[in-house]
């Protein structure tokens, strides 16, 4: 098992230390050590998207991410995506959609959302679908999601 | 009297008659009704008192939780289907 | 966001004038579900918590000789070890546990393996360490001995007479009388109607073929979890991901031989179940381990632990024969079906043989039906259990019949179309049922009078039946000085029902969906409810909202009468305002004086509704098929149902797309693969392929309301009946698209591609089985 390594990260923000074994991955760490537990745990293996965090920016499924990898990244999961007791566009027209129902996945299509429409302010259908198809969802079929999507990328372009 | 409509796999116990009549306010009557004309009736729908785990009675086309205490009418028409519980969810 | 709507449709009841039923409300567990805050059963976190593991069967079939655990539990971080010999002997004891017999040998082998294990992934023993990794370390070291057996993994080879037995104690039930001699069918039904061998003589045109389909995963993305704590004091605390906190405390109890009284289950949010999260699987062995190491344990599945050790849907063989006359007016029918049943006896036939013929009026019919033992997981529940098998079957032949007579398909499903007064094959007569309103609002659809143009392209439409049961329901109601309720209800939310179940409430007390405020309680907290399931929680819950509604209404009529000194049956109600005479008072400033007059109100109701709610939709779809690969691509979707009333019609169209494109998923791609061992081969949500969001168009949905007689407000379910279309719906386009019947699941691109390339070669455009 060996010793814990010690390794200093960005979490939503705030910096943030933390112990962990080399085997942990960050969605591990991110909610047994750190409590955030809105990043979701589905497959462990890369294939549902319900862990997806931003590492650097950058989608990514925090399973497949060894937690030292993280030293020195600027990590946000969805616990920062409301900001100063304000619902992001996407979480309100998920909300307003009826984008969800068991919800598990949520979290994860939060995040690739938001990723894209930073990448991609005005995405297509198409482009929706194929951004998000790392996600899985087996409750709504997709279309109330992507739907909330393109309502979100509209709603926050009139803001901007 | 109610009609108690016998499923195939159940006539053998009624010398092959689809349709029986019997008589009760409640399933427990109509059922012991049953077993003084179908002797062996009672065996094969009940266990430990209650209808068997498998089987559901229909009574006047809605499917009854109630078991032996379901209320009959003497107009009630009464199938015997199997339970579909196990895979019903 | 009026946009969010546009490809959905609500073909309203025109006596309807609901204040807050048809509304959209935004649901009242939202918030905590878009921020990550709300807790899932992986999410639970208790003082000394530590974790368990599971060790599963590397071999299909084989007895087990010996189970050496103790390399095991000397290493360091293990607290605690658990086999089979740690759970009481279950006995051969059926127990009705809320949700259909379930015999408890079975049940408890099937959480722990006692001397023999009945498929590959069959739970044999569990560790519970200070982290998983740990846990998981430890079952490496435990030693077991198996005894290999010969393995079954196809039901028509199960059913051989010389077949080898998996349960030497199984005999074949038929409607309660007991087969001789041992066998792997568990269950035989038959029933018949008419005259069907005459029939069959007599008519103009007869279509028989066969069918199969291969075993399928509810695929809910949240893996089972379960927590547990056995208190010293001897009771048991289990935060469950379930969908029925009742069901789970009985089954667990049972398991464990324990009173009810000593279990309580805190239902956690669950993410997802479809049927698959009724049973139990973790939830003992957990309470063993947690008594075994005096602290609580958290036992998560791996995901190939869910594909191979959990329930999935059966994989089955179907023969279906019809006989029309000149008409098209269906004269005869047949259906011989076999389902497996997996590792334990005990599948979903049943209901297959009852949904076979639902759509149809049919007056001689025949159904014989097996569910069978095999060496594979042991089948549960997936949302319209049985029905969906059968209506790729059914509604491929009756395709195939139109074309046959140059029929339009939805009009000989008119012809046909069971009603109200028509007689099931398996007896009972329908209520007043909305088929045909269904089958007309496709019939009058845009998408089914669209053209469709371009090559390899093809339109197909299919029905389907779901029962929708009732069951109990139980709910507690709190006034509130403020003019809110809190509404506690024991059903687990999996699709917004919290909200389903409030606005009937707010509807009955004629105040706003977002002055309840509804809560999931645990077992100790509200009255027994059964499952989440069964497509009834709107319904059955919704109704004993409605009742405690009723009830806080006639409680508060005492305070008015108080008030103004008179007698309750003077006052009158009406839109959130109590009134005698010229006397009137809100039902908020009522409330507000509640705490002056006798206290703050709490009304209660507990309900059982009987018999069934029947559902029925009818979907449309536009598929493209490649030759070169095989692969099909839906272009456009439209699925229709009777949903009676739509409370929420946001999460009834939810319902309607989500069970769509499961079954498109079941259609085109999903399957286990087995190898010759019974070894599941693609156990990983790569190569076990659900549909991902590149993978299907929008789904447009048409809701028809059919009020429902037995309730209220008219509510049918509706979460069941949207997943049984989709496989015959797309087997008929992509027979319109290229003159290829497809006869079995899933018709993906390699199937698809095998035979096309038969019929270039000559053969007759029927998929060889
Ligand atoms: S849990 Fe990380 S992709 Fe599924
Ligand atoms: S809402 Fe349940 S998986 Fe997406």
């Amino acid at each position: 098992m060996g010793k814990k390594i010690h390794v200093s990260t960005t979490i939503n923000g705030e910096a943030v230390e933390f112990l962990c074994e080399a085997r942990q991955s960050l969605l591990e760490v991110l909610r047994d050590t750190l409590a955030l537990t809105g990043a979701k745990e589905g497959c462990n293996n890369g294939n549902c998207g319900a862990c997806t965090i931003l590492f650097n920016g950058a989608p990514v499924d925090s399973c497949l991410v060894l937690a030292v990898e993280s030293e020195g990244a600027e990590i946000e999961t969805v616990e920062s995506i409301a900001t100063e007791g304000h619902l992001h566009p996407l979480q309100e027209c998920f909300l307003e959609g009826a984008a969800l129902q068991c919800g598990i996945c949520t979290p994860g299509f939060l995040v690739s959302a938001k990723a894209l429409l930073a990448e991609n302010p005005d995405p297509t259908e198409e482009e929706i679908r194929f951004e998000l198809s790392g996600n899985l969802c087996r409750c709504t079929g997709y279309d109330k999601i992507i739907r909330a999507v393109q309502a979100a990328s509209g709603r926050m372009k009139e803001v901007n | 009297m109610a009609t108690v409509h016998i499923p195939p796999q159940m006539q053998e116990l009624t010398g092959g008659r689809a349709e029986v009549e019997a008589e009760g306010v409640s399933l427990r009557q109509v059922v012991s009704h049953l077993e003084t004309s179908y002797p062996g009736f009672k065996e094969r729908l009940l266990k430990d008192d209650m209808v068997a785990p498998g089987l559901a009675v229909s009574i006047d086309n809605v499917v009854t939780s109630r078991g032996l205490f379901a209320e009959v009418d003497p107009a009630s028409v009464i199938h015997i289907i199997p339970a579909i519980s196990g895979g019903l969810l | 966001m009026a946009d969010t709507y546009k490809n959905s449709q609500v073909i309203k009841d025109p006596d309807d004038n609901y204040k807050t039923i048809g509304t959209r409300p935004i649901r009242h567990d939202g918030v905590d579900k878009v921020t990550g805050r709300a807790i899932y059963g992986n999410d639970v976190k208790l003082q000394g918590l530590i974790e368990g593991a599971i060790l599963r069967s590397p071999v299909a079939h084989a007895r087990i000789l010996s189970i050496d655990t103790s390399v095991a539990e000397a290493l360091p971080g293990v607290f605690a070890v658990a086999t089979s010999a740690d759970l009481p002997e279950a006995g051969d004891k059926i127990a009705d546990l809320g949700e259909g017999p379930v015999n408890l040998a079975h049940l408890s082998a099937n959480c722990l393996a006692r001397d023999k294990v009945f498929y590959k992934g069959q739970a044999v023993a569990a560790v519970a360490a200070s982290n998983v990794h740990v846990a998981r370390e430890a079952l490496e070291l435990i030693e077991v001995e198996y005894e290999p057996l010969p393995v079954l993994t196809w039901v028509l080879d199960a059913m051989k007479e010389d077949a080898p037995i998996l349960h030497e104690e199984l005999r074949t039930n038929q409607m309660g009388k007991k087969g001789e001699s041992p066998t792997n069918i568990c269950d035989h039904l038959h029933f018949e109607q008419g005259d069907p061998d005459e029939a069959f003589e007599k008519a103009h045109l007869v279509v028989e073929k066969e069918f199969k389909t291969q075993t399928v995963h509810q695929g809910y993305i949240e893996p089972h979890v379960a927590t547990a704590h056995w208190n010293q004091d001897g009771h048991l605390t289990i935060w469950a991901s379930t969908q029925g906190s009742f069901s789970a405390r009985d089954q667990t109890a049972e398991t464990l031989a324990l009173p009810t009284s000593k279990v309580k289950v805190i239902p956690c949010e669950i993410g997802g179940g479809f049927g698959g999260k009724i049973p139990i699987y973790l939830e003992p062995v957990a309470a063993v381990l947690s008594k075994k190491s005096g602290r609580p344990v958290k036992i998560q599945m791996t995901r190939d632990g869910v594909f191979e050790g959990t329930g999935p849907t059966p994989a089955s063989f179907m023969r279906v024969k019809v006989g029309v006359d000149e008409s098209g007016k269906i004269t005869a029918a047949e259906a011989w079906l076999a389902y497996e049943s997996g590792g334990f006896p005990g599948g979903v036939i049943g209901p297959g043989c009852m949904c076979v013929f639902s759509c149809y009026d049919i007056e001689n019919a025949r159904v014989d039906g097996f569910d069978v033992c095999v060496n594979k997981p042991w089948t549960k529940a997936y949302r319209a259990p049985g029905s969906t098998h059968v209506a790729f079957a059914i509604e491929s032949v009756v395709d195939e019949i139109a074309s046959r007579l140059e029929m339009d398909p939805i009009e000989l499903r008119l012809l046909n179309a069971a009603k109200e007064g028509t007689k099931r094959v398996d007896g009972p007569v329908y209520p007043r049922i909305g088929l045909v309103e269904t089958l007309e609002a496709a019939k009058n659809h845009d998408h089914y009078n669209a053209p469709l143009e371009g090559p390899w392209r093809g339109r197909g439409m299919a029905s389907g039946f779901w029962f929708n049961i009732g069951l109990k329901s139980a709910v507690t109601a709190h006034v509130n000085n403020d003019g809110t309720v809190t509404l506690l209800e024991g059903s687990t939310d999996i699709g917004g029902t919290r909200t389903s179940i409030a606005m009937q409430l707010a509807e009955t007390l004629g105040i706003a969906a977002e002055d309840i405020n509804p809560k999931v309680a645990d077992t100790d907290s509200v009255g027994y409810t059964d499952i989440t399931g069964g497509s009834r929680v709107t319904f059955a819950t919704g109704l004993a909202a409605i009742e405690a509604g009723k009830d806080i209404i006639s409680q508060m009529k005492e305070r008015a009468a108080r008030l103004w000194e008179c007698e309750p049956a003077d006052v009158e109600f009406a839109e959130a305002l109590f009134s005698r005479g010229d006397d009137s008072i809100s039902f908020s400033d009522l409330c507000a004086k509640l705490s002056n007059t006798g206290g703050l109100i709490t009304a209660r109701a507990s309900v059982d509704p009987q018999g069934f709610t029947n559902g029925f939709a009818v979907h449309i779809c536009d598929v493209e098929v490649d030759p070169e690969t095989g692969k099909v691509d839906i272009l456009r979707y439209t699925a229709l149902q009777d949903a009676g009333k739509a409370i929420h019609p946001s999460y009834v169209e939810g319902q309607l797309q989500g069970g769509s494109v499961q079954g498109i998923g079941w259609a085109l791609n999903e399957e286990y693969l087995f190898d010759d061992e019974g070894k599941m081969l693609n156990p990983t949500m790569l190569d076990y392929r659900m549909p991902t969001a590149l993978d299907v168009p929008m789904i447009d949905t048409v809701i028809i309301e059919v009020p429902n007689p037995s309730h209220p407000f008219g509510v049918r379910g509706v979460g069941e009946p949207p997943i049984i279309p989709p496989p015959p719906a797309i087997a008929n386009a992509i027979k319109n698209a290229t003159g290829l019947r497809m006869t079995e699941l899933p018709m993906s691109p390699p199937r698809i591609f095998a035979a096309l390339r038969n019929m270039e070669n000559g053969s007759s455009g029927e998929q060889e089985l």
